[in-house]
């Protein structure tokens, strides 16, 4: 009887020491979470912000966002079928513990208006579901920038479909 | 009188055909060769070694830029860098300006954050690339208009083909 009592009890230790231990819970965590897969990510303003200093902006579409990855290359494509059946700008990904960035090239068919890159942000709440800041960098001057080009921000939540 | 014309029709036919001639023989190379960044590239990369420093550090990626696909505006490419670690990142080409971006290697033991690259920059007689480097790093900074830290670097590289 009392060695089956100390035997649940040190089933019970060692399982609580194996999930306590936190290098253990990170290293699982950062396993797990991937961007590769198809995603509907909404964007919104931030702080009201709906253009650039400069006045540029991409709107607040809904973006369908596919990731895939072979080997160590991780790609990206955004399916703007709101636009055109062909539009999809291209962008790269990665990801470290629960955190990701990606960044994508915008798609300029038009020499007259400004163009860009995409720089996201965020992090995972789950498997499924991801949140954070999308930068855009347009090809325009702005001295009262630290790169120098005209800079907005607006913020975005994903889920994965 | 009418022999000299005749003679010049003949010269001018002959001259019409030449010019015909060489020009089907010279564009299906010039068709072939694309976008003047399609193609391997050395580039030597040159930004701050963390955010905000003054130290700088100078590396050397091989850049191998895919045609982009029909009907596309952007195109994929691979950066290589001197460990033999290979990227994917993406590009776009509007006239003669450039724009690459891409994930380096996240290498924690450098002591520094994770970054995104944006290259902007122009192909000079094809043969060289070269102009700023804008860095995102993976460190938030809210006075900062995309919200992270940014630096300034700068690129420079020659054609490998």
């Amino acid at each position: 009887m009392k060695i089956r009592l100390l035997s649940v009890v040190a089933v019970a230790v060692a399982i609580m020491l194996t999930t306590a231990i936190p290098g253990r819970s990170v290293r699982s965590q950062s396993d797990s979470f991937t961007l590769a897969g198809e995603w509907i990510v909404k964007s919104q303003p931030l702080n009201g912000q709906t253009v650039s200093r400069r006045g540029n902006t991409l709107g607040f579409p809904d973006r369908d966002m596919v990731f895939a990855q072979e080997g160590d290359l991780r790609t990206g494509m955004v399916l703007r079928e709101d636009i055109g059946p062909e539009v999809r700008p291209l962008g790269v990904w990665r990801v470290d513990g629960n955190n990701l960035s990606s960044a994508f090239e915008l798609w300029c068919p038009d020499p007259s208006t400004a163009c860009g890159s995409v720089i996201m942000r965020g992090s995972f709440s789950d498997q499924n579901t991801i949140s954070g800041t999308m930068a855009v960098y347009f090809e325009v001057e702005d001295d009262t920038t630290p790169t120098g080009l005209d800079t907005w921000v607006f913020s975005f939540t994903g889920t994965r479909k | 009188m009418s022999s000299f014309c005749r003679r010049c029709q003949q010269i001018m036919i002959a001259a019409a055909t030449l010019l015909v001639a060489w020009a089907s023989w010279t564009t299906p190379l010039v068709m072939a060769k694309g976008l003047p960044l399609v193609g391997k590239w050395e580039v030597t990369i040159t930004m701050p070694v963390s955010p905000g420093s003054n130290q700088k550090n100078s590396q050397t990626v091989t850049i191998d830029v895919s045609p982009m696909d029909s009907g596309s505006l952007n195109g994929r490419l691979t950066v290589t860098d001197q460990s033999n670690r290979t990227v994917s990142g993406v590009w776009r080409e509007v006239g003669k300006m450039i724009s690459i971006t891409f994930e380096p290697v996240c290498d924690p033991s450098q002591g520094a954050p994770c970054s995104t690259l944006i290259l902007l920059g122009r192909v000079k007689g094809g043969v060289i690339i070269k102009g700023q480097v804008v860095v995102e790093w993976d460190r938030t900074n809210s006075s900062n208009p995309s919200l992270y830290a940014t630096d300034n670097g700068k690129f420079a590289g020659q054609s490998l083909d």
